[in-house]
């Protein structure tokens, strides 16, 4: 617990999220730019005010704050924990001017679920929004996904030591890559080589779907981003549904699963042990849960006779499982429909599948299939020690890179995360209980903004009580931070309000 | 490492086809009984 930090300390947690505001800044340039060459003016005006918003906060905390004091893992996290919570408020700023947010809090909600790659939309018409302010929402999850993987890849798994055993049960003690800057570049060339290849894919998809060249490559790029990075947002109000192309689809839930697998997996593929991909503990959790989610997700359907053939139950209930399970958030068909058509089971089951999520060290969100895979392996170990003579050695392994012994306190760190990812799905659902609402959509909800799933069954939409946007917004920063770095965030604020600095 | 990447991209794309396979059949068998 952090004691008694000093004016330098938070010289520098300033110093560094004002890089990270510059960034944000800097990156509306190119919202900026497609503004102005579509004549979108009010558009052009509103980016150039936002980051010249954030340019100048950004660089006067360069020159007020500057420090030469070398970060360590505390301060990091609380830089991380701070730039997801500032970052959108200038990011929210050319949203708000565009007119189609109700106040400043719904552009603000929408910035905070673009740059935590939640997905959750609370937009008045997209369909009429400027193509600049839409490509800035997808642009915002590209950058909060690129962003969180550097921090998860570095930060975290860098300092686990230090960090403690929240993030030990991750199984990535050591760095995938020696140093911030390689891990960074391979995030990127990694982006890059999906974003060429999947882009074009998606092109010439939605060519085949009947929608004009002049659109298709907009509609390839922030397609392949809200995929990808996972998030969930998406340029047409009807989602994915609106191309009506299961090829598009196929394409999307490719690119949401590469998304869903880790750096360190994707760094092993690339270095050609492809065996990896089998033998990994997170891809063989993520395998067992997919599969058997879906069994269950169809036995529901069925059940409630949502579709009469076999086809429609296989690319509805496929796609939006996988969507789920990867905390992608695009939908096939309208939200409303989970709580409508899809009888009581199958929307649980989506549930169930967002709260799970990725793999740990990915744009996914949720408990991550580390936890679960760990958990699952501690609670074998345990029976095989009942089940075994008392005096046998029970040693259990997983495999992740390579093989490795099964830790006591990797267990006690994912059931600790387990916990109080739960206790953070529940919390959102019993205030949406509080409102009025039916325990079913407000637990759909609340999970979906906790686990950066992002589908919705309609309760996000700008008439929603304001203190559930604040607490929604609270969750997708927290479950997308996975808790430590909020946690260090408020040790600061803390050792403020008790005078210790 | 381009190779690799290509490669790497290839074999995440087999296992999410071969994923879908599975879930084919499941839906099917399923499907089946309703």
């Amino acid at each position: 617990m952090l004691l008694r930090p000093d004016v330098a300390d938070f010289r520098l947690i300033g110093f560094y999220t004002g890089k990270v505001l510059i960034g944000t800044g800097a990156a509306m340039a190119l919202p900026l730019l497609v503004a102005l060459v579509l004549g979108e003016a009010n558009d052009a005006a509103a980016f150039t005010i936002g980051a010249g918003l954030a340019l100048s906060v950004g660089i006067s905390s360069q020159l007020a704050l500057r420090t030469r004091a070398s970060m360590t893992t505390s301060h990091g996290l609380a830089v991380a924990a701070l730039s997801w919570l500032l970052a959108p408020v200038f990011g929210a700023v050319p949203l708000l001017l565009s007119g189609h947010y109700a106040s400043f809090l719904d552009a603000y909600f929408e910035a905070v679920s673009g740059f935590a790659t939640i997905g959750l939309t609370i937009v008045n018409d997209v369909d009429h929004l400027s193509r600049s302010v839409n490509l800035w929402r997808h642009l915002m999850q590209f950058l909060g996904g690129q962003g969180i993987l550097v921090v998860v890849l570095t930060m975290m798994a860098g300092g686990a030591g230090r960090v403690g055993s929240l993030y030990a049960g991750e199984g990535r003690e050591e760095r995938i890559l020696p140093n911030i800057v390689r891990t960074a570049q391979f995030i990127w060339r990694v982006a890059l080589a999906y974003g060429l290849i999947g882009t074009v894919l998606l092109v010439v998809a939605l060519l085949l779907a009947g929608v004009p060249l002049a659109q298709a490559p907009f509609h390839a790029v922030t397609l392949f981003i809200t995929a990808f990075d996972t998030a969930g947002f998406s340029p047409q109000s009807a989602s994915a549904a609106f191309y009506r192309s299961p090829l598009v689809e196929a394409i999307l839930a490719v690119l949401m699963l590469a998304g869903a697998l880790s750096f360190a997996l994707h760094y092993q593929l690339w270095q050609g042990r492809r065996r990896e991909l089998w033998r990994n503990i997170e891809t063989r959790t993520l395998l067992v849960s997919i599969v058997s989610l879906f069994a269950l997700l169809a036995v529901g359907l069925g059940r409630a006779g949502t579709f009469t053939d076999f086809p429609g139950l296989f690319r509805h209930g496929f796609f939006q499982l996988v969507n789920a399970h990867t905390t992608g958030g695009l939908g096939t068909l309208p939200g409303r429909m989970f709580v409508t058509d899809w009888g009581v089971l199958a929307p649980a089951v989506l549930v169930t599948a967002m709260a799970i999520g990725g793999m740990a060290g990915s744009t996914a969100g949720g408990i991550k299939a580390i936890r679960l895979g760990l958990i699952v392996k501690g609670l074998r170990r345990d029976i095989r020690r009942v089940l075994l003579p008392e005096d046998a050695v029970v040693i259990e392994t997983y495999h992740s890179t390579t093989r490795r012994v099964l830790r006591d306190e990797q267990v006690r760190g994912a059931v600790t995360v387990l916990l109080l990812y739960l206790g953070l799905y529940l919390g959102g659902g019993l205030l949406g209980l509080f409102f009025g609402y039916p325990f079913d959509q407000a637990m759909f909800e609340s999970t979906a903004a906790a686990s950066s799933g992002g589908l919705s069954v309609g309760l996000v939409r700008p008439q929603l009580e304001w203190p559930l946007k604040i607490a929604y917004i609270a969750q997708m920063v927290v479950g997308r931070l996975e808790f430590v770095a909020v946690f260090a965030l408020v040790g600061y604020v803390v050792a403020i309000a008790r005078g210790r600095v | 490492m381009l190779v690799g990447g290509l490669l790497g991209i290839a074999a995440v794309t087999a296992a999410t086809l071969l994923l879908a396979a599975i879930a084919a059949v499941l839906a099917a068998l399923i499907a089946s009984f309703y």
